[in-house]
């Protein structure tokens, strides 16, 4: 019933439909580009190094040779598994701590949000370049980093909703006919909680992609020679002037990107919003 | 509705003054602010030094200790601070600087040397004898760790003749001595600071006799050098030299085209065509001593078998790097050193052929490639394109079947890990780029001799070989050139074929300099001088 | 008051020391020796030994973590591996270059923010703020080191208009500042817009309004002081978020700040200065949210009786 609504007021947005589409556009990208390149993202063919766009390669070529189009859409699947597995690992970590916090508040709540707020006590982005220092470098070790960085934010959250939602009468009276903590959990906080979820997590895409794509372009993120947007704007960084296109065209994809994210996390949170004027 | 009209006509006018009031002075305050800011833009851009010449740099320099400086970029830094006895033109003739005259014994034994009087240290100490005494020592000083004792070879000790006169005395012939003494590794530093400063101190802030003296370093950032308004000889014309550490090729190109600095240091060769485009900017791109090569460490197995790494030779193709990567900023390696090198042997290269190379390491016994991964030490910004053709040489291994993991290290984290004896040796392979004055010891040596291991010296491929030490030995101390040139060819022709070290391609130096920049001296060794330069307005 | 004030800062303190105990856990948590990880690679046997004497690493955790905390009272955050400069000493020289960078972009982020986001709440639905919702969704998508190097193309490069990275002059600034505003002053534009929105709905507003005061005042005086906290909190979290985010401005712009130290070390396996500089960093995300909260009361008193 909620969602029938929530998508119906999505689609009055035009803004929300373009951030829909453009994140359709990098899922279709990242399972469907490795079939779709038209050359190998990994061999390398020095010959053609540096080369502007071409009837062959269309958006030019990388130092080493190797097609800029090519690895691009090799370089989408990366970012996507980083993103979701980032936002997947804070929900599942953050969401069930929060509801936790929120419900039972006294002693545990304490340790809960205290933990939050020492986390939240690093700068985001600092945290998990600290963690990757500390574990080393690559894809997975990125997506820990960024996970763990998202997780207090969600158990904020989730907090206070869940502290709203356990002040409900029909709550209430669940505690007070003896229904026990996890029915009432499941039944009343978690669907309650979802809208929430959704809108952050949407949004939180597009900073895990941020995030994944800022410890790439510093070398610390997907290995050579492996393409990934972040690294491969990194690597452009030198070739400013003779090759601006090894910097402009990762760097458009990961703007695109995150924007699809944040219009659609935006279209969302008007659309869930209650007090909408 | 009237008694608010009433309210209003009474209390509005006065807030609505004063408000308005309030608005004229923040409009005011704003434009003063934006005028001072203007101001501050343009004085700021009256007041540029133009008797100061800024240079940027890609890497950090560890160590500006003559003795400890771990490369000749940072050497070049420390040549305007701290002089040697001898000066190398650019045409590799010897010329005297601290020292006015010297001989050689007939035995080869014992060289003379007669010191400049009159000259001081920045700290006022005398240079004399016991200086040169005490800054020799430093080089063979167990204590204190420097990779450069090759070029001072077999020096047994040092005297002091007279005040002026000091004699060095070697255990056996040494030819290359005399290339060592115009060498950053034997500047001969003031023995009052030594002893006076803390190591820490001194490392950062050497104290010699040189045209210029350290004004300031800020680790990571710059170091400043000021004129040394005492300088024995002519005066240097720059008032001061800023040094800018500015790890991004691309950064330091974009500062040169904007005019924020004077000479960019290694350029990319992808840029190349830009720089030329560009009136204001000029390209100094000299082939220099710098050779640059895949380093096999082999006391780590596979690398041990000779088998493999020729293998492993074949697979890359050092043409198309040289062509395609260095785009004509380098020419590819036709012998273990460059041509310009006394002791140059022309070798035929290792041709690409992957193919032969998938063969030669099945009968190695890995027909398969090898499994384990192979680490690949490296650091990026201190040769042009060194990052591009260490993922390149990761491509062309991964076409045979060899796994390269790249490690980027920092400069000094790099050179640390490096050094690192035999058995902690972290890597199994390494880029390994050599470049020094042009004299076949100074490269083969250190880079092969069995003494020369990790944490010691630079012989980072672990390579020992009886014959070729016996061979470099005897090249060291022998003084007919011809009977020399001979023992290097034979040492040559058995590293070539036990290719501890692929050698692959010999860079240029590329410096985008300010067209207005006169008198800069550039040197086939990868140094450069601007003590005689001067911007023309 | 006063009570909320030391009862604030006393609060701030668990917090504190909860910091110190992650980052000493930092260096603890690497994989190996950690004496040999806070002495460098290539220390010698002796040296390994007597930082492990000094820090007492052959002893339980908890020691150590005093041991730790001690020398931080002191000041003594240990010694650069790359540098052998003391951290504080390496810190402290570049600390102020990143403060002055991030202080000066949330503030123009701020003013520039807060003035347009009024502007769009109260002229809401116009194409005026239609403009500004998309310019600062645009901005807050846009990667910093995406936006950085294309500024660096067109007003370095191309243009020759201001410097290209680096230290030194007020023109130095104008790029990095700019670039790292860009994707606060999105955040800031939009909490104030909705925020003003809300509070321009509220019955005192329209009784100020139906008053006959002009707009400017009813904004200044009725509007704005209600609309301030939200406002503020996105500011205390944009400033928190830019310290994270100078890691990457200051790469981009060779910035010799505490972000292009930390990248330095991160490369240079210098552990030591990594620890301090996340240490200080999080003591100055701590700071500004106590100066916030602090800043709700002098404009909310209700806030420190609730």
């Amino acid at each position: 019933m909620l969602w029938r609504n929530v998508w119906k007021t999505l689609k009055k947005s035009r803004i929300g439909l373009v951030g829909l589409g453009l994140i359709l556009l990098f899922v279709l990208i990242s399972i469907l580009g490795p079939l779709i390149a038209l050359h190998d993202p990994l061999k390398i063919n020095l010959a053609y190094s540096l080369e502007g766009p071409s009837r062959d390669a269309w958006l030019g070529t990388d130092v080493l040779g190797r097609d800029i189009l090519s690895r691009l859409l090799c370089g989408a699947r990366p970012s996507l598994l980083i993103c979701f597995g980032a936002v997947g690992f804070g929900m599942i970590i953050g969401v069930p701590l929060g509801v936790c916090g929120g419900y039972f508040r006294g002693k545990v709540d304490l340790v809960i949000r205290s933990l939050a707020d020492l986390l939240l006590a690093f700068p985001p982005f600092l945290l998990a370049l600290s963690l990757i220092a500390a574990i080393g470098v690559g894809l997975n070790n990125v997506l820990l980093a960024v996970g763990i960085s998202t997780v207090p934010v969600y158990i904020r959250l989730v907090r206070a909703e869940t502290f709203t939602i356990a002040e409900e009468d029909y709550v209430t009276s669940s505690v007070a006919l003896g229904r026990s903590n996890t029915g009432i959990i499941i039944a009343h906080i978690l669907p309650n909680i979802i809208p929430v979820i959704v809108v952050q997590s949407t949004l939180f895409m597009g900073i895990t992609l941020l995030y994944a794509a800022g410890l790439g372009f510093l070398g610390l993120g997907a290995q050579q020679p492996q393409p990934e947007w972040g690294a491969m704007l990194g690597a452009g960084r030198n070739y400013i002037f003779s090759a601006p296109q090894l910097s402009l065209f990762p760097g458009l994809a990961i703007f695109v990107t995150i924007l699809g994210f944040n219009l659609l996390g935006d279209a969302l949170r008007d659309a869930l919003d209650p007090y909408q004027t | 509705m009237t008694l608010l009209k009433v309210v209003q006509s009474e209390v509005v006018p006065e807030t609505q003054s004063r408000l308005l009031k309030e608005g004229k002075v923040m409009r005011k305050f704003f434009a003063v602010l934006l005028a001072g800011l203007a101001l501050l833009l343009i004085v700021t851009g009256v007041f540029a030094q133009d008797d100061t010449i800024k240079i940027a740099i890609g890497v950090e320099p560890d160590v500006l200790d003559p003795v400890r400086q771990s490369t000749v970029l940072i050497a070049n830094i420390v040549d305007f601070t701290c002089e040697t006895l001898l000066y190398m033109t650019p045409d590799s003739e010897l010329e005297p600087l601290l020292a006015t005259s010297w001989s050689v014994s007939p035995s080869g034994l014992e060289y003379t040397f007669n010191i400049r009087q009159g000259v001081k240290f920045h700290d006022s100490t005398p240079l004399n004898a016991e200086a040169v005494k005490f800054s020799f020592d430093r080089i063979i000083d167990p204590n204190i760790p420097t990779p450069w004792s090759g070029y001072v070879g077999p020096l047994e000790r040092v005297e002091v003749v007279d005040e002026y006169i000091v004699r060095v005395i070697l255990s056996k012939p040494f030819a290359p001595f005399l290339t060592g003494a115009a060498y950053t590794a034997t500047a001969i530093v003031s023995p009052t600071a030594v002893r006076d400063m803390s190591p820490e101190e001194f490392i950062f802030s050497p104290v010699g006799t040189g045209p210029f003296k350290i004004e300031s370093y800020v680790p990571g950032v710059r170091v400043v050098q000021v004129r040394n308004e005492d300088y024995w000889g002519d005066l240097a014309l720059p008032k001061k030299i800023i040094w800018n550490i500015v790890p991004e090729a691309g950064t330091r190109l974009a500062q040169v085209l904007s005019g924020d600095i004077d000479i960019a240091y290694q350029i990319s060769p992808a840029d190349i065509p830009r720089v030329e485009a560009n009136p204001s900017v000029e390209l100094v791109s000299v082939p220099s001593t710098r050779t640059m090569g895949l380093c096999f460490n082999t006391s780590k197995p596979p690398y041990d078998d000779k088998k493999v790494r020729q293998a492993l030779a074949h697979a890359i193709d050092a043409d198309a790097i040289a062509e395609d990567i260095m785009r004509g900023a380098a020419s590819r390696s036709t012998g273990l050193l460059a041509p310009s090198f006394f002791g140059y042997y022309e070798l035929p290269p290792y041709e690409y052929n992957p193919e032969l190379s998938k063969q030669l390491l099945a009968e190695a016994g890995y027909p398969d490639g090898i499994d384990d991964i192979a680490m690949f030490f490296h650091t990026a910004g201190r040769t042009p394109m060194d990052t591009e053709v260490c993922q390149a040489i990761q491509a062309y291994l991964g076409e045979v079947g060899v796994d390269v993991a790249l490690v980027t290290m920092d400069w000094s984290a790099f050179i640390a890990a490096l050094l690192s004896p035999r058995d902690k040796s972290p890597y199994h392979l390494t880029n390994l780029s050599w470049g020094t004055p042009p004299d076949a010891h100074h490269t083969l040596y250190t880079l092969f001799h069995s003494s020369m291991h990790p944490p010691k010296s630079f012989n980072l491929s672990f390579y020992s070989n009886a014959e070729v030490d016996r061979l470099l030995e005897e090249a060291a101390v022998e003084v007919d050139r011809n009977v020399r040139r001979d023992l290097y060819r034979q040492a040559s022709v058995i590293l070539w074929e036990d290719v501890p070290w692929d050698t692959l391609y010999v860079v240029n130096m590329s410096l985008a300099v300010n067209a207005d920049l006169r008198d800069l001296i550039v040197y086939p060794w990868e140094k450069f001088s601007v003590v005689k330069s001067y911007l023309e307005k | 008051m006063l009570g909320y004030v030391i009862k604030r800062i006393g609060l701030s303190f668990p917090l504190i020391l909860g910091v110190t105990v992650i980052t000493f856990l930092l260096t603890r948590v690497l994989p190996g020796d950690p004496a040999r990880t806070i002495a460098g690679v290539n220390a010698t046997n002796e040296v390994v030994e007597q930082i492990r004497q000094k820090f007492g690493l052959n002893q339980s955790l908890p020691v150590q973590y005093f041991v730790y905390l001690k020398d931080l009272f002191r000041g003594n955050m240990g010694v650069s591996i790359r540098s052998t400069k003391s951290v504080m000493q390496e810190i402290m020289a570049r600390f102020p270059n990143s403060l002055s960078l991030v202080t000066l972009s949330v503030a123009c982020a701020a003013v520039f923010g807060i003035v347009v986001g009024t502007f769009s709440a109260i002229h809401h639905y116009s194409v005026l703020d239609h403009i500004a919702t998309l310019v600062s969704l645009f901005g807050v998508s846009i990667p910093i080191f995406w936006s950085g190097l294309m500024l660096i193309s067109l007003f370095s490069v191309t243009l020759r208009w201001l410097p290209a990275g680096g230290f030194g002059t007020p023109a130095h600034f104008i790029l990095p500042v700019f670039s790292l505003s860009l994707y606060c002053v999105a955040n800031i534009m939009r909490v104030t817009r909705s925020s003003v929105l809300d509070v321009l709905h509220r019955p005192h507003v329209q009784v100020a309004e139906s008053k006959g005061l002009p707009q400017w005042i009813v904004i200044y005086k009725h509007v704005v002081r209600n609309a301030l906290m939200p406002i503020l909190t996105i500011i205390g979290l944009q400033f928190g978020s830019l310290l994270g985010g100078i890691v990457l401005a200051e790469t981009v712009f060779a910035w010799p700040g505490l972000g292009s130290l930390l990248m330095l070390s991160v490369f240079s396996r210098d552990y030591p200065v990594i620890q301090g500089i996340v240490l200080i960093l999080a003591m100055v995300v701590i700071a500004t949210n106590l100066v916030t909260d602090l800043a709700y009361a002098v404009i909310d008193p209700r806030v420190v009786y609730a």
